[in-house]
């Protein structure tokens, strides 16, 4: 059979030209000793060698991996971080804001005193349990959006009815709570279920946390809320020293 | 045929043993040079190689966990630290025309009986080294790893890291390139049949 033959000839090829072929007793020696040598390193340098290949390969990583890599644990320390801060404002802002009335006490609804003139503007939004924000369920939820609505002052500017305008404003933010919208901004002021609205010393602002609305220049409300909903259905027309006009936000 | 492993001879290497691995490098190292040799077609390459080889039988031995593998771990070093040594050369090492020569007139074919034609055998033999040796590593090392270190090409497979099927081919293609070289009245003179079949012969 030919194969066997072609395979006799190779096998035969290969171990007659390999037959005479040997390592040398000197160059055994010397194989011997260059191993030993080597094999003493190899295990003496085994600590020394970790750390050795450790900074070669941080060496070897280059600008842009070392860049990359960075981003990577910075993302990965910061997103849980955000994502807690982020929900936990959402939650916060799904409930209502509540202020407590008073005149001579200057407490608000949850207890926190409240800062400026006695006569200090008092909402109480979880008395409106119809109206009440943290509606997360409901289908408006599903797609919130923002409508911005632009309150322009309809009054004397020069001598404004301050109880008349803290009504109006009182009637609005109510008004809007009972459309169940998920958060109001007072020119960006975020109205929080603890905030604390009074008027100012001089009685020409408002104070939402401190931070000054003039009641006599134009007001921006920020509401977050089913974008739908709110233009169809806000009628703003009970607004008596102010002017509104509702837009939505893209 | 292939070598027995002494078990106990590994195992005291394994555990360090100089003396033992004195012995056991004395029992493999001609057959490691040989590989190496018709791999890398140079001398002081394959002695490289037997070196290194030992080198890291020696550093890594304590890793093999069945010492019935051995042989395969072997010259599965052996092979890969041929192939890196080709790659790191880029270009293939060439032998001079002597080596052809070297052919000791030990033949194993009955029908050789005449000194005309022990003449045509010996002639044949070199012809077909010197076209083991123009074949590229991937093909030599799988001929070389058949035909003198008696492997089967299940082990070979596993020596080379490649499939069976990738192996059977490449020795096909080196056998084909092979009876190239041989004329027909050539093919007919050492066609005599001796049974057997070829992917079984060891």
């Amino acid at each position: 059979m030919t194969s066997l033959s072609i395979d006799r000839l190779i096998k035969d090829s290969l171990n007659n030209r390999t037959s005479s072929l040997d390592i040398s007793p000197e160059k055994f020696e010397e194989m011997i000793d260059y191993i030993e040598v080597n094999a003493d390193k190899a295990s003496k340098n085994t600590s020394q060698g970790i750390i050795t290949s450790f900074r070669d390969f941080v060496s070897s990583i280059s600008m842009r991996g070392w860049a990359a890599a960075s981003l990577v644990i910075l993302l990965l320390i910061t997103l849980p971080v955000i994502s807690k801060a982020v929900l936990g404002n959402l939650s916060k802002s799904s409930k209502s804001s509540t202020i407590s009335k008073s005149s001579n006490d200057v407490s608000d609804g949850i207890g926190n005193p409240s800062v400026g003139n006695r006569n200090g503007l008092d909402y109480d939004f979880s008395g409106d349990k119809s109206g009440s924000p943290g509606m997360e369920n409901s289908p408006e939820a599903q797609n919130p959006a923002y409508v911005t609505i632009t309150l322009s002052p309809n009054f004397n500017s020069n001598a404004p009815n301050l109880s008349l305008i803290e009504k109006d404003l009182k009637s609005l933010v109510k008004y809007l709570y009972s459309h169940k919208i998920k958060k109001l901004y007072i020119n960006d002021i975020v109205l929080k279920e603890n905030s604390i609205i009074s008027t100012s010393e001089d009685s020409k602002s408002l104070l939402i946390d401190n931070s000054s609305i003039s009641l006599t220049e134009t007001i921006k409300i920020k509401v977050l809320g089913n974008v739908k909903n709110l233009e169809k259905d806000l009628q703003l027309d009970f607004l008596e020293n102010y002017k509104a006009e509702i837009n939505p936000i893209d | 045929m292939k070598s027995l492993v002494d078990l106990e001879l590994i195992e005291a290497v394994q555990n360090q043993d100089m003396q033992a691995f004195r012995t056991l490098f004395s029992l493999y190292k001609q057959k490691v040079y040989g590989t190496a040799y018709l791999i890398l077609k140079d001398y002081q390459l394959a002695e490289d190689i037997v070196q290194e080889t030992f080198l890291q039988v020696f550093l890594k031995l304590s890793k093999l966990k069945d010492p019935l593998y051995f042989e395969k771990w072997l010259y599965k070093i052996t092979v890969n630290l041929c192939l890196d040594s080709v790659r790191k050369i880029k270009r293939r090492p060439v032998s001079s025309l002597e080596e052809y020569m070297e052919i000791q007139t030990d033949f194993s074919l009955r029908s050789i009986d005449t000194p005309e034609n022990e003449a045509i055998y010996r002639d044949l033999q070199k012809r077909i080294l010197k076209c083991i040796y123009s074949l590229s590593e991937k093909y030599s090392s799988v001929l070389v790893l058949y035909y003198y270190n008696n492997f089967t090409l299940k082990e070979i497979a596993q020596i080379t890291n490649s499939s069976e099927t990738s192996v059977k081919t490449r020795l096909f293609r080196a056998r084909k390139n092979l009876e190239k070289e041989l004329n027909k009245e050539e093919l007919e003179m050492i066609n005599k049949p001796t049974g057997g079949d070829f992917l079984e012969y060891r």
